[in-house]
């Protein structure tokens, strides 16, 4: 059944662009084109359509087995919480707490690389590319 | 010409010059090392430093960080399979494996000799053959475009194992409709945006690159139980014995065939790199091999890429588009007639490349020790850098915070389809060239009124053509040869 999972999904990722494909508004004049806005998103969709069915019918194994997917939760989470904290405080600001609470979270529990390593490297990177290249980077809702 | 090549040697050897072009290279290294941060960014990010100099001083040292910008990614890519940028996605495939079972300091060095020896050979080829070969590369047209990208995109067959043919064609493909993402440039329609303003102007490259390669490769060491003990710090920064012997061939002819790729506008080190592992596989499986191969192809692809950008003002590639900016902000105007108002630009930035080569070598060879210890440090220290830097590259050169979302949405991705075989190099290759093909088909059409013929009936497209049936009829026949004696023929 798992062996399965993956031509399935792959069987919808190509349904779902096909449909999106002929829902593609073309110009009246590129309409009639042989190779317009929908040729190659239709035969990429079709092929992949035609692979993930045979995929599908013979089934897959996997390469790869034994993964441990909570750390990957939990990095995931970090990063989402990375993205959304961006806007309000910053890149910098941001990156420190990120680093933090991530190295945390995989085990890390030595004090001076939990706190040090990500400053340092907050620090540095604000130096380098907002202080000596001079590039704008917006300072975060919060600060301005 | 010799005047002129004096006159380059006396701007290159300028002593400020010869300073500008070693902190280029310099910049560029570290800046290049980062995963997500290639040449384009590094060239970017040094732009605010080139306006404060002359404009041959400001162009020499744009073109040290270009060439640091490579050989950095070359570094993160056999470090930690994190390739910076497309053309040091090959170099991985070989460097990576050859870095975690304790041969880093040797993987390094192949490559910066390698890196080397291509960007020599790319100088002197564009100091003897500039003219003619940027007039050569003119009469490409659309159809051997269009011809050329398909023969790329059929050169995946090269990069599947036994078996996983269907995968690799699944990838490209995943990889050309992530490529349709955004405005189409020819209708200026949108597809596949569903109404986000993110999405219009497509998916960017360092984007998917940081996604697949950098993203993956952490999320990949967070999910397996192995804690990285495999790592080996590199001990030796020579190359093994016989290897001299067994790259010389490789990297003659690959910084050929990658100076030759990357004077074609359009193509670039990336396509370079990618063609010259195809082409050394089929002659050696000697790793060695396989990271010379796309080194010195792209370093000679780096150099080629700056003859129609200097002579006809076409950048080759991205990166080329960026310094042709640079070049216009600095009052160069580069075209044809750029030899006979600035020769002293023109020809000092052609010395300057090979003086930037041997800066590099000099730079890199001592602190291959230092820099091969990135890859000693423990996994729960190691994976958030590599995270962080991956997301910051991306970030720096989008600023958007959806592009990180969407990045974690192709890391899991890309970590789901890894973990069922399929290889993620045919992805990466497929999302590059499917606006160059999509365009050069469409415009080949446009110029034969809707017929095919015109794909056929030019002397270089009858050969690429026939080259492309070559790939797909080769491991047809290879098959067909080695089947058992008895089996049925269907």
């Amino acid at each position: 059944m798992t062996g399965r999972v993956v031509p399935l999904g792959l069987l919808l990722v190509a349904g779902i662009y096909l449909w999106a494909t002929v829902r593609i508004e073309l110009d009246p004049w590129s309409a009639d084109e042989l190779v317009n806005a929908r040729a190659l998103p239709l035969f990429c969709g079709i092929l992949l359509a035609l692979f993930a069915t045979v995929m599908l019918l013979r089934g897959l194994t996997p390469s790869e087995t034994g993964r441990r997917y909570k750390p990957l939760a939990l990095m995931s989470a970090c990063i989402v919480a990375f993205a959304a904290l961006i806007p309000n405080v910053g890149l910098w600001p941001a990156l420190a707490l990120f680093l933090a609470v991530s190295l945390a979270l995989l085990g890390e529990r030595r004090p001076l690389v939990l706190t040090l390593a990500p400053v340092a490297t907050a620090l540095a990177g604000w130096l380098l590319i907002e202080v000596a290249l001079g590039v704008y980077i917006h300072p975060g809702a919060w600060w301005s | 010409m010799w005047e002129g090549i004096a006159q380059g040697l006396g701007t290159a050897l300028d002593p400020a010059n010869l300073l500008w072009v070693a902190a280029g290279c310099c910049a560029g290294t570290l800046i290049g090392m980062l995963p997500g941060l290639g040449p384009i960014t590094a060239i970017a990010l040094m732009i605010p430093v080139s306006y404060t100099l002359e404009p041959a001083a400001g162009l020499i040292m744009m073109a040290g960080v270009y060439y640091g910008a490579v050989f950095g990614g070359s570094t993160s890519s056999i470090l930690i399979n994190a390739p910076g940028v497309a053309s040091t996605v090959a170099t991985s495939f070989d460097g990576y494996p050859m870095a975690r079972s304790g041969q880093a300091g040797r993987a390094l060095a192949i490559a910066a000799y390698a890196s080397f020896a291509g960007g020599t050979i790319g100088a002197i080829a564009l100091l003897l053959f500039a003219g003619a070969l940027a007039s050569w590369a003119t009469a490409f047209q659309s159809p051997e475009y269009t011809l050329i990208l398909v023969f790329a995109l059929s050169s995946i067959a090269a990069f599947a194992e036994r078996g996983r043919v269907a995968k690799s064609c699944v990838a490209a493909l995943l990889g050309l409709m992530l490529g349709t993402v955004g405005t189409d440039q020819s209708a200026g329609v949108q597809r596949f945006t569903f109404g986000r303003l993110d999405l219009m102007d497509g998916i960017s490259f360092i984007l998917l690159a940081m996604a697949v390669f950098a993203l993956a490769e952490a999320f990949h060491m967070l999910t397996t139980r192995d804690r990285g003990g495999d790592y080996r710090p590199a001990t030796s920064v020579r190359l093994a014995k016989g290897d001299a012997r067994a790259i010389t061939p490789t990297v003659g002819r690959n910084s050929a065939l990658g100076f030759l790729v990357g004077i074609l506008p359009g193509a670039g080190a990336t396509l370079a790199s990618f063609f010259a592992y195809d082409f050394e596989k089929r002659f050696t499986r000697n790793p060695a091999c396989g990271i010379a191969a796309p080194e010195a192809a792209n370093n000679a692809a780096c150099t080629g890429s700056f003859v129609p950008l200097l002579t006809l003002g076409i950048p080759g590639s991205g990166t080329t588009a960026v310094l042709l900016g640079v070049m216009l902000s600095l009052g160069i105007q580069p075209g044809p007639r750029l030899l006979e108002t600035d020769p002293a630009v023109f020809w000092g930035v052609i010395v300057s490349m090979y003086i930037g080569n041997l800066v590099l070598l000099a730079l890199n060879l001592p602190l291959i020790p230092y820099i091969s210890r990135l890859i000693q440090v423990s996994r729960p220290v190691l994976i958030p850098f590599v995270a962080a830097f991956s997301l910051v590259g991306v970030y720096l050169t989008t600023s958007n915070a959806f592009d990180l979302y969407l990045m974690l949405g192709f890391g899991i991705a890309a970590l789901i389809l890894r973990s069922w075989g399929f290889p993620l190099a045919p992805l990466l290759l497929g999302f590059i060239l499917s606006g160059m093909l999509e365009e050069n088909l469409r415009r080949t059409l446009y110029l034969a009124d809707g017929s095919w013929s015109m794909l056929l009936d030019r002397p270089a497209t009858v050969l690429l053509a026939f080259a492309c049936a070559a790939i797909w009829l080769a491991p047809a026949i290879r098959w067909w040869r080695s089947r058992p004696a008895g089996e049925p023929e269907s």
